[in-house]
């Protein structure tokens, strides 16, 4: 493959200014049980992408069959010439020449074996409860992807990945009420964290019970505290999406996002990483940078952007591994990888026992960034005068950029990585691979969306 | 496609392949310059086998007769079925589905009309920043099954994304705003109204509202609904429309239909992905609920006839060979009422018209509904007085068009694969 790729960057390295090939093998199996019948799939995908820059413009093609490799070279090409464009630079990066290995041999482990710990886990949830718990619902997905990747700046990099992402749940239904419990996972490179969750299966139906006696939230101003999985989702929905460097684009949000704007306290610190083992992790990013840590906010500050060689150049910083592509079918744009806010010094308790009416948010169940954020806790809780009490539904933490990061006063010392099932999605490429990590959060005068 | 009908046929009872292959074209203008073209050509196979009853699937970019393995190794695990794949040879004009004005359109046109709509944009107000997408596809499906189907047509979609962007001191004012199968003018025409109204902001307090729902709004609540009447949540007993069939779930005014034969959108194909001849379902009638919509593994154990509704979509989005058949939507349209949107809106006192929202299904068993407000504005003596900001809603579907609904616009605008009014409703709770 290696000769493949420089052979044709050699070919056409005369006509354009930059060229890079990135080709793509993927096996991918998704498991889904609790439903009436079980729904196992397979897919077997190849692919490739040029991508070249001519006088600053970009051409990208991305194609099946390897021997159109030429006619889309050609195309990528001609497409870059045509008239009318901006001017695109890249930021320099050092040539690399690497192998990465992921070290799994796909045929150990056998579908048989993943499938027989699902069902074990599925028969936990129907027999937990037969009154009570209705349903499961067990999401399974994996992917094996090899990527090889080449420059005409000499880089040439393959690089192996495996991802595992699951969700487990259980729906519990009584007298025309419903309520759902679940737990999800994630890692790269390690299919063992699928085992040993029987405890786990069994809180998930305590919860879905649980749930029955939620009612709808009144809506109003709360203070709210957060486990680290949604202090995770909230990392990556209020910081991680607005600083990503190609959605500050236009000037005057440039100015108003701009390295060093106080953006919280001076306890708030967040950071990107790459963070072995959990999902979103890669040596090099999809242009072949190699990736390391980025502050984003340090004490209170913005500090740092996410940045692919492009927006590294217009913003003269430096790219630090952040350009991702969801597949050969897209180029790289910014994109997170392990998003993080950084241990503080409160216990839980000390973060508890003043709310005199709160609420205890638990679990993601997805979001949405912007200038005005939103996230979906999985589970939600009434604080009453520092102690969690009835459950409550239709919860949604909705935010600000520029007033709520400044009400989180209390930030919790036990951090934690989360991963979570499918992952982030942005310009139309999704499911991305991330994670999160963070510890508990208060956060103070937070708008909820409830019944008036 | 042959060999892999083939293959191994012995050990299977019956097999269904289906062959997708796209290609497309799309520009991409960032902050009012052309960046990027993008070419492809894919190409891949979805095929799904029965076995002893059982249903294995599996995809793939690469003709080898691994995907049959793989698509076998899955049906031991499945569970018994029992539907059969397609078997009647359909005969039908592949031209009927060919949009002669999208399949003519070119890059090189489309980069003149990119920066045409961004100089008319940037001619309202200098600050915009303006991000456009263009995407043309022509998409070749044929599929065949061992029980005797074989069809196959072309289709062309085009999709034009416009986002425009405005910042002043702590306020990032975004819109978004996409269209399938039409002329991009009614966008870009609706952008700038949108601009020149969003630039006043207006505080607003907690309370219920008379609420304008913009179509956009409306898709949003409809699809919690559509989501509800999947054949696969019904045979899951996992919505409360499951026990419904026949009953009044909604205002009498309200009257949905799902439509695979409706003209120009993307839902208009001759057979669905697994062979079923394309029609119109009536899904609501005067406010009952009629039908399910049903693929052909749903039909069968729901016992009722399949409705079209077999497609090959991920997050609800976008076809591929990569995913089995399950319910899905063609188009599903609601049908107008008797008053133009303008006119409803100058009748409001004091009200809110919400433009845009995050996706508000909280739930397609509950139906409850909550969301942000992405774009909003406040009503006075029946106009406009400013955009509001850091609003949600929150709502029960069902509650919301049997209880509160006031009015039915008469004018209707695709939004998606929705063809929809707009919408008034009394007392909404809105928090800010």
């Amino acid at each position: 493959m290696q000769n493949l790729l420089n052979d044709t960057i050699k070919k056409y390295r005369h006509l354009c200014d930059h060229m890079e090939i990135r080709i793509e093998e993927s096996r991918a199996s998704s498991i889904f049980l609790g439903t009436d019948s079980p729904v196992i799939k397979d897919s077997i995908e190849t692919g490739c992408n040029i991508r070249v820059l001519v006088k600053g413009s970009y051409g990208f093609t991305y194609f099946n069959d390897l021997n159109l490799m030429d006619e889309f070279a050609g195309l990528a090409i001609e497409d870059a010439k045509k008239p009318g464009r901006g001017h695109t630079v890249l930021a320099p990066v050092p040539p690399v020449i690497d192998i990465v290995k992921s070290g799994i041999n796909m045929k150990d482990i056998r579908k048989s074996d993943k499938i027989k710990i699902l069902q074990n886990y599925n028969h936990i949830i129907l027999n937990y409860d037969r009154e009570k718990i209705k349903k499961s619902l067990i999401t399974y997905l994996e992917e094996f992807r090899k990527k090889y990747f080449a420059s005409s700046e000499g880089t040439y990099i393959e690089e192996e990945l495996l991802d595992v992402n699951y969700k487990i749940g259980a729906i519990a239904a009584e007298n025309g009420k419903t309520g759902n419990g679940a737990f999800v996972g994630g890692s790269t490179g390690d299919f063992s964290i699928l085992y040993g969750l029987e405890e786990k299966v069994e809180k998930a139906c305590r919860d879905a019970i649980v749930q029955l006696d939620g009612e709808i939230i009144k809506g109003g101003v709360y203070t709210v505290l957060c486990d680290q999985e949604f202090s995770g989702v909230f990392a990556h929905e209020a910081f991680g999406h607005n600083c990503e460097a190609d959605c500050l684009t236009n000037e005057d949000t440039k100015k108003e996002m701009a390295q060093g704007r106080i953006i919280g306290k001076k306890i708030l610190n967040v950071y990107d990483t790459p963070y072995p083992g959990a999902r979103g992790y890669m040596k090099y990013d999809d242009e072949g940078v190699k990736t390391k840590k980025v502050y984003l906010i340090k004490e209170g500050v913005l500090a740092g952007k996410l940045h692919t060689r492009e927006t590294a150049a217009m913003f003269n910083e430096e790219p630090a591994g952040s350009a991702r592509a969801i597949n050969y079918r897209f180029p790289p744009i910014c994109r997170m990888r392990t998003t993080c806010i950084e241990a503080g010094k409160s216990t839980f308790s000390d973060m508890i026992k003043d709310i005199k009416k709160g609420v205890y948010v638990s679990g993601n169940e997805g979001g949405r960034s912007g200038e005005t954020f939103i996230a979906s806790p999985r589970y939600a809780y009434i604080i009453r005068n520092g102690e969690i009490a009835e459950p409550v539904k239709g919860v949604k933490i909705t935010g600000n950029i520029f007033k709520t990061l400044q009400n989180i006063d209390m930030i919790g010392q036990d951090f934690q990585i989360v991963d979570t099932i499918f992952g982030c999605a942005k310009n139309g490429q999704y499911f991305l691979p991330v994670s999160k990590g963070a510890p508990h959060i208060r956060i103070q005068d937070v708008t909820i969306g409830g019944t008036i | 496609m042959k060999r892999l009908l083939e293959f191994k046929a012995r050990e299977t009872d019956e097999r269904e392949i289906f062959h997708m292959k796209i290609m497309s074209d799309k520009l991409l203008f960032n902050t009012d310059k052309l960046h990027s073209t993008v070419r492809s050509q894919c190409e891949g196979v979805g095929v799904r086998v029965k076995k002893n009853k059982k249903i294995g699937f599996a995809s793939s970019t690469i003709f080898t007769d691994e995907v049959i393995e793989k698509a076998l190794e899955n049906a031991e695990y499945g569970s018994a079925e029992d539907f059969s794949f397609a078997s009647e040879n359909q005969s039908f004009s592949g031209e009927d589905y060919i949009d002669e004005y999208i399949k003519n359109i070119n890059t090189d046109c489309l980069i003149d009309k990119g920066n045409r709509i961004i100089r008319e944009i940037k001619s309202f107000n200098k600050n915009i920043s303006v991000n456009l997408t263009f995407n043309k596809k022509q998409q070749d499906i044929n599929l065949v099954t061992s029980r005797g189907f074989s069809g196959g047509y072309r289709q062309y979609i085009y999709k034009v994304e416009i986002a425009t962007e405005i910042t002043r001191k702590n306020d990032i004012f975004v819109i978004e705003r996409t269209c399938s199968n039409e002329k991009e003018d009614r966008l870009v025409k609706e952008l700038l109204v949108d601009i020149d109204k969003g630039m006043n902001t207006e505080t607003i307090e907690s309370g219920k509202y008379t609420l304008l729902f913009s179509p956009y709004v409306a898709e949003h609540m409809i699809e919690t609904f559509i989501r509800g009447i999947y054949g696969n949540v019904i045979t899951r007993n996992i919505s409360p429309m499951g026990s419904k069939l026949n009953e009044q779930i909604f205002n009498n005014r309200i009257n949905i239909y799902d439509d695979g034969t409706h003209r120009g959108r993307t839902g208009h194909i001759p057979f669905d992905d697994e062979g079923v001849r394309s029609q119109k379902t009536m899904l609501v009638e005067n406010g009952i609920l009629k039908n399910f919509l049903l693929d052909l593994r749903t039909a069968g154990k729901l016992n009722m006839a399949p409705t079209g509704n077999g497609l090959r979509t991920f997050a609800e989005e976008i076809r591929g060979y990569e995913n089995p058949p399950h319910p899905a939507l063609r188009t599903v349209i609601m049908e107008p009422g008797h008053m133009e949107s303008e006119t409803i809106l100058s009748n409001i006192e004091s009200g809110l018209f919400i433009k845009d929202t995050t996706n508000l299904h909280g739930g397609r068993i509950s139906g409850d509904l909550s969301g942000l407000i992405l774009l909003g504005y406040k009503i006075k003596n029946g106009k406009i007085t400013g955009r509001i900001k850091n609003a949600n809603f929150t709502g029960n579907l069902y509650n919301l068009l049997s209880n509160n609904l006031l009015e039915i616009s008469s004018d209707t605008i695709y939004s998606g694969s929705y063809k929809v009014p707009w919408l008034l409703f009394r007392d909404i709770d809105i928090t800010c």
